[in-house]
């Protein structure tokens, strides 16, 4: 079994950088464009740009480019897969056939295979650097505002952005409590290895005692909540209020041309 | 639930749990075996549809804002992965267990809980193979037969949800004992 310690940090690189400093609104914004334009182009030309682009994004953000190549490694068997099935399923010009089975590589197909796996990474690296400059709290945070206006339909956005929060204080506990459970059956005598089904039922012992201490510790939660008067979203201020200045129009605006951009060509 | 205060931090519990539940693995060929999938069956055991679904949503945005939740870390990116549609099942599978246990409130015995778990399960595994078949027809543009898929995405995984769905409604008849939560109770 793995336990991550670090988890509260996840992916996010904390920095200073302009980047950094943007409104997470802005930054969805120009994410999901980025994205969208992505999707629609598929000339090599245009991917380029994208790759220059997102160097430039890299640069200013300060992130090490390693840390980009780290979060893109996870998808490599795709971009495998993808690679080699349009290696051998694209008709055109044969470069060379594999003796014994009738399976040919074509020319066409490792250039449009290239041009597939280098979409898909340079949309995977879209993603990555929207998280990897702005903290979980942020962009819950700029859920919540974005999504403030479902509302009237109903939706409690406020409290799901309190559960994300709440889970978010939660992990690192419930991780702990884990740790110290588990050693003390392992005192009494349990044990977590051996084989498959021995594993499986060395859960049980380590499953129960968690729920009922973590139920036990959900009352105590509510109960301090109860007590500081927590009374639901209605009227609730924030202690950090979310700003959009001018660089935020600036940047939002410039991903919504790159997207007509990429609508056009 | 007594309160609306204590379920907003019951349903933070769930939404931590679930996602401590994919770090506790166990290696298996061909992919470790997680308690992601067992954590919806288990909520839906317990609160109502719209709140068991609200803590699968939940743990799915947090793992979106770039947690490292997920199986294989977490942030946008992880739409694109061809496992997405496991997560993205969970929810709606949370729903469903929790409409179908409280369709008859007064049922809660363990063969009744396990049929309904297990079913739910398998429709989790299903949704997840459709996802894996629209990404590898979609985005990688390859050539997947459904039936491939299925095998690839369902048939290896019932016996280990088989294992969850027990587990998840032995742990439903062990916990109602030890905690007062009723099932049936307002959602």
């Amino acid at each position: 079994m793995a336990f991550f310690t670090d988890i509260t940090l996840g992916q996010y690189y904390p920095g200073e950088s302009a980047v950094h400093r943007l409104d997470p609104r802005c930054k969805l914004f120009a994410a999901l464009c980025l994205i969208s334009a992505l999707l629609l182009s598929y000339s090599p030309l245009l991917l380029a740009a994208f790759t220059v682009l997102f160097l430039v994004i890299i640069q200013r953000a300060r992130l090490p480019f390693a840390l980009v190549i780290k979060n893109v490694r996870p998808f490599l068997w795709l971009f495998a897969i993808t690679w080699i099935i349009h290696l051998f399923w694209t008709s055109g010009r044969i470069i060379w056939t594999i003796p014994g089975i009738n399976a040919a590589i074509t020319y066409e197909g490792a250039v449009w295979g290239g041009i597939y796996v280098a979409r898909l990474a340079l949309l995977i690296t879209a993603a990555a650097l929207l998280t990897l400059t702005t903290s979980p709290i942020e962009l819950a945070d700029a859920l919540e505002r974005v999504l403030r206006p479902l509302k009237r339909f109903r939706v409690p956005t406020h409290e799901l952005s309190l559960m994300l929060t709440l889970s978010l204080r939660f992990i690192p506990t419930l991780m702990e409590e884990a740790m110290r459970i588990r050693n003390a059956q392992m005192s009494r005598g349990a044990r977590f290895t051996g084989s498959l089904a021995n594993r499986v039922r060395s859960l049980l012992p380590l499953m129960v005692p968690l729920f009922v201490s973590a139920f036990r510790r959900a009352d105590d939660l509510a109960q301090a909540m109860d007590a500081r008067c927590y009374t639901g979203g209605e009227g609730r201020t924030t202690f950090t209020q979310l700003q959009f200045r001018k660089t935020d129009y600036g940047v939002s605006f410039g991903a919504l041309v790159l997207l007509l951009v990429c609508i056009v060509v | 639930m007594r309160s609306r205060t204590r379920q907003l931090a019951f349903m933070g519990l769930f939404t931590a749990l679930t996602a401590l539940g994919s770090f506790m693995r166990i290696p298996f060929f061909p992919v470790p075996l997680t308690l992601q999938s067992f954590f919806p069956l288990l909520a839906g055991c317990f609160f109502s549809p719209m709140a068991a679904a609200a803590t699968q949503i939940a743990y799915l945005c947090l793992g979106l804002a770039g947690l490292p939740v997920f199986n294989q870390g977490g942030g946008i990116m992880y739409v694109l992965h061809p496992t997405f549609g496991y997560l993205l099942a969970m929810p709606v599978t949370a729903a469903l267990v929790s409409f179908w246990v409280r369709r008859d409130p007064r049922q809660a015995g363990f063969g009744r809980i396990f049929r309904i778990t297990f079913s739910c399960g398998l429709f989790l595994l299903l949704i997840g193979s459709l996802w894996l078949y629209v990404i590898f027809s979609w985005v990688s543009d390859a050539e997947m037969t459904p039936m491939k898929t299925i095998w690839l995405g369902m048939i290896i995984f019932i016996p280990a949800e088989l294992l969850k769905a027990i587990a998840a409604s032995f742990l439903t008849i062990k916990i109602q004992h030890r905690i007062k939560i009723q099932t049936g109770g307002a959602g």
